[in-house]
């Protein structure tokens, strides 16, 4: 479901930051070895929903967004960095459709690229403190340190579990994985950075950051939890990744954890010993009889209940965090991203 | 779940079970993250001051004890349901606040689900001062519940409360408890703990 008008809103955010992340990477002066397999997931259709969340999130609250873009592209940068070294690390072979960056250039030069990628994000961060002023910009340093360091240590996590076999996982195990790794980079960031840039510059009320807290995170878990079932069920000519990609890679996703809860001792027995395998082992066929267990015991149903719930609360705290915010297509365009990210098909 | 009509009875029920569980387990994380993020970020200082493994701390216990009685009960719940059985109990309602130190606030969040078919009309809500086992008390003057009503709660829909408190300045460490009633259900209060922590050492 799409509100008409969001579509072109999301276009004209994803225009201008588009733009801005290309104007970090310089023309001249760097080696195509590095250039061109830096601009390659950049140059390829992503949603765009981080940076327009933080542009659209700054004029909701009274600022301009030219005043987020270092910010927005620098979000960008770090997102498309962290995908290249996600897409290494896990051995992926598809992203939006495309062979991954390793697939395609070699993982040497992926893995620079990626490097590549989050130093041109400090430099977009180095520029807030023109228009931003030093205090400002000081802080929106802090929120994008915090943030690093948030995924970097979610990411270990996660392949830590995978390396040692990990089955004694429960719910709030994964919740406070995807804070990590994904939500606070997702949504928590571009809205706290958005509203402190919309507020220091416009002039406005400081924001209510719990309030924002609560309201990003729902949205991003609700968002994380879809993505991983899209993972297990979705179109793969839709979804671009490859079709049970999380299951192949062991990843421990709430559905895994709901089947090693609910399955019977035999059946426990035989996703333990799948979750054992090296990765090469975890063929096609066998990860196809994991998601039919997944859905004899109600995985996959309970994992996307769970996340309407989550999603419900996105909604109702939305109101909470914007409370006080003036009616603006900026502040009615992050409202309605709420079933665009929780609903989507892709 | 798609719960359609030739699903199991009590289908229906799970299906709002286990949405309420979902948003009760992201609204725990939520509190836990809600007390680093404002000691790595808000005061300026280096966000390595801030350990990113202590996300909650004590409270973290307490929820993750909570929210395990909750998850081993829906997932038996998920077994019976789908052999066409169905039933579970409710979690013990505890609602731990972020600890905190005098002179300082803290608070946290619960939610009213109204899982009837039909609208529940105005909700009222009360919280009482909080007691330590000292007889140290934090009068209910220092508290607050937003929204103290409730107008109107539709069928199936939920109802963020928040509970806050600005505990005295010269409030003495320990471990206060109070509750939380709600006219909807008088004979069922929320237990409220808070932990006041000694104020920290100020200079070098």
């Amino acid at each position: 479901m799409t509100v008409p008008g969001f579509a072109d809103e999301l276009e004209r955010y994803g225009v201008m930051s588009r733009r801005a992340v290309h104007s970090y990477l310089p023309a001249e002066g760097m080696s195509e070895y590095l250039r061109a397999p830096a601009a390659e997931y950049l140059g390829r259709s992503g949603k765009g929903l981080r940076p327009a969340l933080c542009l659209a999130t700054c004029e909701a609250f009274g600022g301009e967004a030219d005043d987020a873009l270092p910010s927005a592209a620098a979000l960008e940068l770090l997102h498309t960095a962290f995908l290249v070294h996600d897409d290494v690390e896990d051995d992926s072979e598809l992203r939006r459709g495309e062979a991954t960056l390793h697939q395609q250039y070699g993982r040497g030069l992926a893995v620079n690229a990626g490097d590549g990628l989050a130093v041109l994000a400090l430099g977009a961060l180095r520029d807030n403190e023109g228009p931003l002023g030093r205090r400002l910009a000081a802080r929106i340093w802090s929120e994008f340190d915090f943030m690093a360091r948030l995924t970097v240590d979610g990411q270990a996590r996660e392949l830590g579990w995978q390396r040692d076999g990990r089955i004694d996982l429960t719910p709030d195990d994964y919740l406070d994985l995807i804070m990590r790794k994904t939500c606070w980079y997702t949504t928590l960031l571009p809205l706290r950075v958005g509203a402190l840039i919309g507020t220091g510059t416009g002039g406005g009320r400081s924001p209510d950051l719990d309030a924002m807290l609560r309201f990003g995170f729902f949205l991003g878990a609700a968002f994380q939890i879809r993505d991983d079932i899209l993972n297990l069920t979705g179109s793969t000519a839709l979804y671009g990744k490859e079709a049970l990609g999380d299951l192949r890679e062991g990843k421990r996703t709430l559905m895994v954890i709901h089947l090693l809860a609910a399955a019977s001792a035999r059946d426990r027995a035989s996703v333990a010993g799948y979750l054992a395998l090296e990765p090469a082992q975890r063929t096609g066929d066998i990860a196809a009889r994991i998601l039919a267990m997944m859905h004899d015991h109600g995985s996959v149903a309970f994992a996307d209940e769970f996340a309407r719930g989550i999603a419900r609360s996105a909604a109702l705290t939305f109101e909470e965090a914007f409370a006080g915010v003036p009616d603006s297509p900026a502040r009615r365009f992050v409202r309605d991203l709420v079933p665009f990210m929780v609903d989507r098909d892709r | 779940m798609t719960a359609g009509p030739g699903l199991a009875a009590g289908a229906w029920d799970l299906v709002g079970e286990v949405q309420r569980f979902g948003l009760f387990s992201a609204a725990a994380v939520v509190d836990r993250y809600a007390e680093i993020v404002d000691r790595a970020i808000s005061r300026h200082g280096p966000a390595a001051s801030a350990p990113l493994d202590d996300a909650g701390s004590g409270r973290m216990v307490d929820t993750a004890v909570a929210m395990a009685g909750a998850w081993s009960r829906l997932v038996d719940a998920t077994s019976t349901l789908l052999r066409s059985e169905g039933a579970h109990d409710e979690a013990t309602p505890t609602l731990v606040l972020p600890a905190t130190e005098p002179g300082s606030g803290t608070g946290a969040s619960f939610w009213i689900h109204n899982t009837t078919s039909s609208a529940a009309p105005g909700i009222g809500l009360t919280v009482s001062g909080l007691v330590a086992s000292d007889g140290h008390r934090i009068g209910a003057d220092a508290l607050s519940v937003v929204p103290d009503r409730v107008g109107l709660l539709a069928a199936g829909t939920s109802q963020e409360v928040r509970v806050r408190v600005v505990v005295p300045a010269a409030q003495p460490a320990g471990c206060y408890f109070g509750l939380v009633m709600t006219s909807a259900a008088p004979a069922e209060p929320m237990v409220l703990r808070l932990a006041v922590r000694a104020p920290r050492e100020s200079g070098p």
